[in-house]
């Protein structure tokens, strides 16, 4: 069953008479208890999907149902059953962590003695006890973080709308709120939507994705169908004892280039494939492998092969054919 | 119902309790209205005005009072939001606009009657006027305050939503313009025939005009 359901959706935001498409027909399926990320560069209308999906824009056009609910009849319902959690998130100054939890939690219609219960199972699993009763403008960048989760996940909801929710935090408090969020999706069997910055967390987190452009969806599926798809090179790094005359590496087939820098980096169609040959080809020429490493083309990689910017292998690659 | 209703009140009464700039609109600004006022009526009888002139003078501060608190809550349900940029939270919540509207507007009643007890309690002793012995009758006239009040707080709300933060500076200078067309410090019948027009279709007119008939044959203690 799908959770989320968007056909030939549409947005305009008018700016002195003039329409500028935020999104330009999107259509997207999502399904239930399913980590879906939403990549894009900025204004690509990642954010704008997501605020219609969470009914707090209305589209253009198109039609979008949420948890089967059409979200233009039936906001006020999808509301009750969604979180939304953005980064950067700002709450009332004066009120302190546990207040701002209660004040959402009154907000949804969350009953004592279960909202009792829900605000202290979020700030002992957050992380946030001994800042819980601080004001909010007490609390540093990612104590203010946790607590945007925390209040996105008060209503216990079935669909997780976040945007950027790691944005701006270091890596420490990031994989807190990371794992946080995991854990609570393996529990409660939520769906969620995820737009991020960070790629890394965007392939840790979620199998399926789409990447946003300009208001299009311009590719979505599995990471690893789409890798396979762009057929971006995975790159095999190796320590060599010497690295003269290594040419040769080039006219093996499947490998599109080879470089050298910090040891050899050789761009493979596929990195597990050609392992074998290129070590005895190496062997065969009596080079010593000191080390190797497979690296497996990222979301990175993807992301910017999709959005027509060319990555670091590309870059990679070029130097290295001209040095070899 | 009740949760969402409430979680307006329970803000606000967070926040203001927090905030000495809130809390001087119940326990401040009113006695400074009431004084500064109240003083300067008394001065003009002294210089020959007629007496029942500081009692009409007296039921307008008083009540301008419970208006201006009223309006103020409703106001102050998003403008809370918008100063703490956390306005997007509130519209993703569960709660509805009968929700927002009832709980900003009970935070508005709680806060009006308080402060109206506490003026008219100091208008009694600085001033010996009694305005406790009608308060039967003033209840009726107090409530179309508020409702006005709350009416046109919510005309700013929508407006700082659909429009621009930068009608904000609306809550205090509406305040201002009803108050000079309802004849808070003096009969509407003083002002200008154009002016008269628009004070007559103002409920707070009638109210504020029925409180100070009532009064202005009491005598001052």
């Amino acid at each position: 069953m799908n959770a989320i359901e968007v056909s030939n959706l549409k947005k305009c935001f008018r700016s002195d008479k003039k329409c500028i498409w935020a999104l330009k027909g999107i259509d997207l399926k999502i399904k239930k208890g399913e980590i879906f990320g939403l990549l894009g560069p900025n204004g690509a209308g990642k954010t704008t999907l997501i605020y219609i999906l969470s009914t707090l824009l209305l589209p253009t056009s198109g039609t979008a149902r949420v948890l089967g609910l059409d979200i233009e009849k039936g906001g006020d319902e999808i509301r009750k059953r969604t979180g939304l959690c953005f980064g950067g998130s700002f709450f009332y100054w004066d009120m302190t962590a546990r207040e701002i939890l209660e004040y959402y939690g009154r907000l949804y219609g969350v009953k004592n003695p279960e909202r009792k219960k829900r605000i202290e199972y979020l700030i002992k699993n957050l992380g946030i006890s001994k800042f819980s009763n601080k004001y909010f403008s007490d609390l540093s960048t990612g104590m203010r973080q946790k607590v945007a989760v925390a209040k996105s996940l008060i209503n216990e909801p079935e669909v997780l709308f976040l945007d950027e929710p790691t944005a701006g935090l270091d890596v420490e408090v990031s994989i807190d709120v990371r794992n946080f969020i995991i854990d609570m999706i393996k529990e409660r069997d939520m769906t969620v939507i995820l737009t991020s910055h960070s790629l890394y967390e965007v392939e840790e987190m979620c199998r399926r994705v789409a990447i946003i452009n300009r208001g299009n969806i311009v590719e979505e599926g599995d990471i690893s169908d789409i890798k396979r798809k762009l057929r971006i090179p995975d790159v095999i790094h190796l320590y060599l004892d010497r690295y003269e005359n290594i040419g040769f590496l080039r006219s093996i087939p499947g490998v599109k280039g080879v470089a050298v820098t910090d040891g050899v980096f050789i761009s493979v169609d596929s990195g597990l494939k050609r392992l074998n040959s290129i070590t005895k080809a190496l062997k065969s020429r009596k080079f010593r492998i000191k080390d190797l490493e497979i690296k497996k083309a990222s979301l990175e990689d993807v992301f910017l092969s999709v959005i027509g910017q060319r990555g670091p292998r590309h870059m990679l690659g070029e130097i290295w054919r001209e040095n070899v | 119902m009740f949760e969402e209703t409430t979680s307006y009140i329970y803000k606000q009464w967070k926040i203001m309790s927090r905030r000495p700039g809130e809390l001087a609109w119940i326990f401040v600004y009113p006695f400074i209205g009431l004084l500064s006022i109240g003083i300067y009526a008394f001065f003009l009888i002294t210089q020959g005005a007629p007496l029942d002139s500081i009692l009409y003078v007296l039921v307008g501060v008083i009540s301008w009072n419970f208006y201006d608190v009223s309006q103020r809550a409703i106001t102050f349900g998003i403008t809370l939001d918008i100063w703490s940029n956390c306005l997007r939270h509130s519209f993703a919540g569960n709660s509805r606009i009968r929700h927002f509207i009832l709980g900003n507007s009970v935070f508005g009643l709680i806060s009006s009657v308080l402060t109206f007890f506490l003026v008219a309690a100091a208008g009694l002793l600085v001033f010996g006027f009694n305005l406790f012995s009608a308060w039967l009758w003033l209840i009726p006239n107090l409530l179309i305050v508020f409702i006005f009040a709350t009416g046109i707080g919510l005309m700013i709300d929508s407006l700082l939503i659909s429009q621009s933060e930068k009608y904000m500076s609306l809550i205090w200078t509406m305040t201002g313009v009803i108050m000079i067309f309802s004849g808070v410090y003096y009969p509407a019948s003083v002002l200008p025939a154009p002016m008269q027009a628009v004070s007559q279709i103002l409920p707070t007119t009638h109210a504020i005009n029925s409180m100070g008939i009532l009064f202005r044959s009491r005598t001052i203690a």
